[in-house]
């Protein structure tokens, strides 16, 4: 039974300057659920408020109105990071220590037993290959490195919810593959992961579920498969198959009165869609992006 | 005195400095009782700050401001559950420490809590168990404070690797040169020494203190590391307290360590005789029960009098009789600033010290006269009335200004179990204005427990005055050594002020503010009589009102004194709002700490061992300052949107 680990209710974010006016709608009444066992990727340009939400959710910044839920308990509930990780924008870890005193730093603050930690310290060194690092102060690190680390530490309390922003940053291919790969693994394992990205291969690749925002607003929610699929097209895609084989398909194509239209690698269509919401909710400001209505294919 | 945190501070000025006897602690029982009240004034403040904070930040004053009051309860209530947690440590670490100073031994000073020298063996015994039951406690608590622990070992890490130590070269450099320069007379050598290395140890470390304890949270919000700690379930108390611990910790170390080259630079600058003199730690014995005739005097006066008599007796024990009358004050001979009465010479007027104490506590000395004896010293007021020196005639090197008194020991527990007269020893001695007399009593005199010592004074015509504290008994020497770190103990309580004083501001403030802040608090605080005095206005001893008066006054080059003329209607308001600003900053002081007491430095320097009662007052106080320093830091963390 899907339940929901997060639930948003018209989240509004208003920043304000020293005197209390109003500087920056950050967010504006966002609703949206997150259901359990779901990659759930927040997408948007850059300042569309993903990043805001994600701090809203962890309490590190203050609701204007509305209010949100994290695994049953009010964003502001200290008692709600027990069973979450959490890996921000870019790694803010402390310098000096090196990655094992990071670790376990971290799994203290979960009050997590000696022996408990140091297993699973050895487990996720292992699993984020910073093994010939351990010893090294973070001071030394490499940006890949850095965010390997904090990926460990998001991870040290084994969560069951977890907080991804931008976490392909920083990363080189292989990374970013691994990185895909794990979450993947989470999800596999029942975890809930939420991800804020704009790098839009990476979402399409591993999402269930995507929100687009802009401007503080949501333009799109919903399952990634729905949206990038173009209703009206089908597309067929195999590999092994001969010649005559291909010819047949063709064929049978042509006696339904279809007409093949691509063959080969599919395209990046996240990015189709993305490029177009954000078009037109400039063109549209507050109003909820409509998938029905006739859009331009944006040629990219 | 005051009505805010400055109340913990609340002057026992009945105590002279070296007169602090176990019974302050029950003072502190009262003082304890009005920081509640102090308090709860500060909750109501905290309700209209956070009515404040709720109106105009959030703009929402009704629907935030419900939330806001009960962060600000929860927050208070958290704190107090956390730091109770840490009560038992303090239990453990510190009842080992009163037994090895002796503190333990003079527990049946302690009446108004039911104790007296007969059941004060049970009453240890009670605290040895309280002291096992707080360390079962530290057990089953310890896993339970592994948040505060990592946060605490942070900070501890983040001190040493950072290097900032090193800036303690700096405090050798200072002890190179020092021994050219300080006085090396046989009265002076200690004192200045003392004096030098507390200076030292103060002004290398308290800078150092207040700049690593400011920067660092703040360091850390802005480089949106605390982004990562706050989304682990560590609450924002444990945060505060946890940092706070480990610079202590950091400093407990430093401190020890300077302690540590300080003893032996001291230890270096004493040649042997010196050393043989002053490397000790005298326990005097002060007077502490009123003597039977006075008890008689007061139940006769009446139930209220009587009652102050059980309630304080050691307030008692000094008492003046003249022409036959008791009172606790004698005659003043207008020294206003001082707080010794007189008694006068040939005048039928006498003071009486009463001391019931454990004998054995006394230090013995051989005489060849009167063979085994104990050491009783006074050090009194010489007024003269007369020119000349009326002891002259005895010998042509004498002193001047002294006066002849007859001190007479007399053994008042035989007495008041047998009925009979008291066996007594007394002695015609030379005593000189403010030099130390000393005078050998045989030791037999305090088998029963109880003696009473009388001063009279028979040089005509002059006044001798003497406090409580001015005349005691010398208990076996203490170790100069363990003296000296309870000195660095109030040291270490000024720096755990500061760095809770530091780590809460810096909860709020950016990091060079907090530095400000901190270093302003403590600034203020070594001088708060002075900062009172200006703020006190008309009531102070600073002429000249307040920031505008003063103002006012140098513009028109009129003097501290002249009245200015209220005729003007721009002056008369002016002086209103200079008044206004005057209550503002009298306000201001009570939540200013003032550390000038608890410095102890004098005991030390002077050879005299530091009370562990005065130490207790000393830790009470502070640890009475840091809780709501606490709250209030913990307030600003909780309420921070520390990813903005």
């Amino acid at each position: 039974m899907p339940e929901n680990v997060i639930e948003i209710h018209n989240l509004t974010k208003v920043y304000r300057d020293f005197w209390g006016r109003s500087k920056v709608r950050a967010l504006k009444s966002l609703s949206l659920n997150v259901e359990r066992g779901e990659i759930f990727g927040l997408l948007g340009p850059n300042g569309s408020g993903k990043t805001t939400t994600i701090k809203l959710l962890l309490g590190l910044l203050f609701p204007t109105s509305g209010e949100a839920f994290v695994l049953g308990k009010p964003a502001s509930d200290v008692a709600k990071n027990e069973r979450l990780g959490y890996l921000p924008e870019e790694s803010y870890l402390y310098k000096f220590l090196n990655a094992e005193e990071t670790l376990d730093f971290y799994g203290r603050l979960f009050n997590i037993p000696p022996a408990v930690r140091k297993r699973r310290i050895n487990e996720l060194i292992e699993l984020v290959k910073i093994g010939h690092a351990r010893k090294r102060i973070l001071k030394e690190y490499s940006k890949g490195m850095t965010r390997r680390i904090g990926l460990a530490q998001s991870l040290i309390n084994d969560p069951e919810l977890i907080l991804l922003d931008e976490p392909t940053s920083g990363l080189d291919p292989i990374g970013t593959r691994e990185m895909k790969n794990l979450i993947l693994d989470l999800r596999s394992q029942g975890k809930t992961v939420i991800l804020c990205s704009h790098l839009l291969a990476d979402v399409q690749d591993v999402c269930d579920r995507i929100a687009i925002l802009h401007q503080g607003e949501l333009k799109v929610l919903g399952s990634v498969k729905e949206l990038i699929s173009i209703q009206e097209q089908t597309q067929f895609t195999a590999t092994g198959l001969s010649e005559s084989a291909k010819n047949e398909i063709r064929s049978v194509v042509a006696k339904h009165g279809g007409e093949l239209i691509a063959e080969g690698n599919p395209s990046t269509t996240l990015e189709d869609l993305f490029l177009r919401v954000v078009r037109e909710s400039e063109a549209h400001p507050g109003r909820r992006y409509l998938p029905e209505r006739p859009a331009a294919r944006v040629e990219t | 005195m005051s009505p805010l945190l400055g109340i913990v501070f609340e002057d026992l000025a009945q105590y002279k400095i070296f007169a602090a006897p176990l019974s302050v602690i029950e003072d502190l029982f009262d003082v304890a009782g009005i920081t509640l009240l102090a308090l709860l004034v500060f909750t109501g403040l905290g309700v209209v700050v956070g009515f404040v904070y709720s109106s105009f930040v959030r703009r929402n004053p009704i629907k935030a401001f419900i939330p806001t009051l009960r962060t600000f309860f929860a927050g208070i209530a958290e704190i107090l559950v956390l730091l109770l947690r840490l009560l038992p440590f303090v239990v453990v670490l510190f009842v080992p420490l009163m037994a090895a100073s002796g503190t333990l031994g003079r527990f049946g000073e302690l009446n108004k809590l039911g104790i007296n020298d007969r059941n004060a063996s049970q009453a240890t015994m009670m605290l040895w168990i309280l002291w096992g039951v707080a360390f079962l406690a530290c057990v089953w608590v310890w896993p339970s404070l592994r948040r505060v622990r990592a946060i605490a070992k942070l900070s501890f890490i983040e001190a040493i690797r950072g290097r900032i130590l090193y800036v303690f070269v700096l405090f050798f450099i200072p002890f190179l040169f020092a021994g050219w320069y300080l006085d090396k007379t046989p009265e002076a050598v200690l004192l200045n020494l003392c004096g030098f290395v507390n200076t030292a140890i103060t002004y290398i470390l308290m800078p150092l203190v207040i700049f690593m304890a400011s920067m660092s949270l703040p360091n850390e919000i802005q480089a949106r590391i605390v982004q990562t700690v706050v989304t682990k379930p560590v609450r924002r108390s444990e945060i505060v307290l946890g940092r706070s611990l480990g610079y202590i910790a950091v400093f407990t170390l430093v401190l020890a360590g300077m302690g540590a080259v300080s003893l032996l630079y001291i230890y270096g600058q004493l040649d042997e005789t010196q050393r043989k003199a002053l490397w000790v730690a005298r326990r005097p014995i002060f007077s502490n029960r009123p003597v039977p005739e006075v008890i008689a005097d007061y139940e006769k006066q009446g139930p209220g009098a009587a009652l102050a008599l059980r309630q304080h007796p050691e307030l008692f024990s000094l008492m003046f009789q003249q022409n036959g009358k008791w009172n606790v004050v004698a005659t003043n001979v207008g020294k206003e600033w001082s707080y010794r009465y007189h008694i006068g010479g040939r005048a039928n007027h006498s003071a009486h010290y009463g001391f019931q104490f454990d004998p054995k506590l006394l230090a013995h000395r051989h005489d060849d006269r009167l063979g085994d004896v104990c050491v009783l010293q006074m050090e009194f007021d010489v007024f003269k009335m007369t020119k000349g020196d009326p002891t002259r005639d005895e010998g042509k090197d004498v002193e001047k200004s002294g006066v002849r008194c007859i001190v007479e020991v007399r053994d008042r527990g035989q007495e008041s179990a047998s009925g009979q007269k008291a066996p007594s020893y007394s002695q015609l001695l030379r005593v000189n204005h403010q030099r130390v007399t000393e005078m050998l009593v045989p030791a037999n005199i305090f088998d029963n427990k109880f003696v009473e010592v009388v001063v009279k004074c028979v040089t005509e015509s002059q006044f001798v005055g003497m406090a409580r504290g001015d005349l005691y008994l010398l208990a076996q020497d203490g170790d100069f050594a363990s003296n000296f770190f309870k000195g660095l103990i109030s040291i270490w309580l000024k720096v755990v002020l500061v760095v809770c004083i530091a780590v809460s501001a810096s909860t709020a403030l950016k990091g060079f503010v907090t530095v400000l802040f901190a270093s302003a608090v403590y600034i203020l605080g070594l001088f708060w009589a002075f900062m009172w005095n200006v703020a006190a206005g008309s009531l102070g001893t600073v002429k000249g009102g307040g920031p505008i008066e003063s103002f006012i006054r140098l513009m028109t080059q009129a003097n501290q004194v002249s009245p200015l003329d209220e005729t003007n209607w721009l002056i008369w308001a002016l002086l209103r709002v200079d008044q206004g600003m005057l209550a503002l900053m009298r306000f201001t002081t009570f939540l200013v700490p003032d550390l000038s007491k608890l410095d102890v430095v004098q005991y030390v320097a002077h050879g005299v061992d530091v009370p562990g009662a005065l130490i207790l007052r000393n830790v009470i106080i502070v640890g009475m300052y840091v809780i709501p320093v606490m709250v209030v830091g913990y307030f600003f963390l909780r309420n921070r949107e520390l990813a903005a």
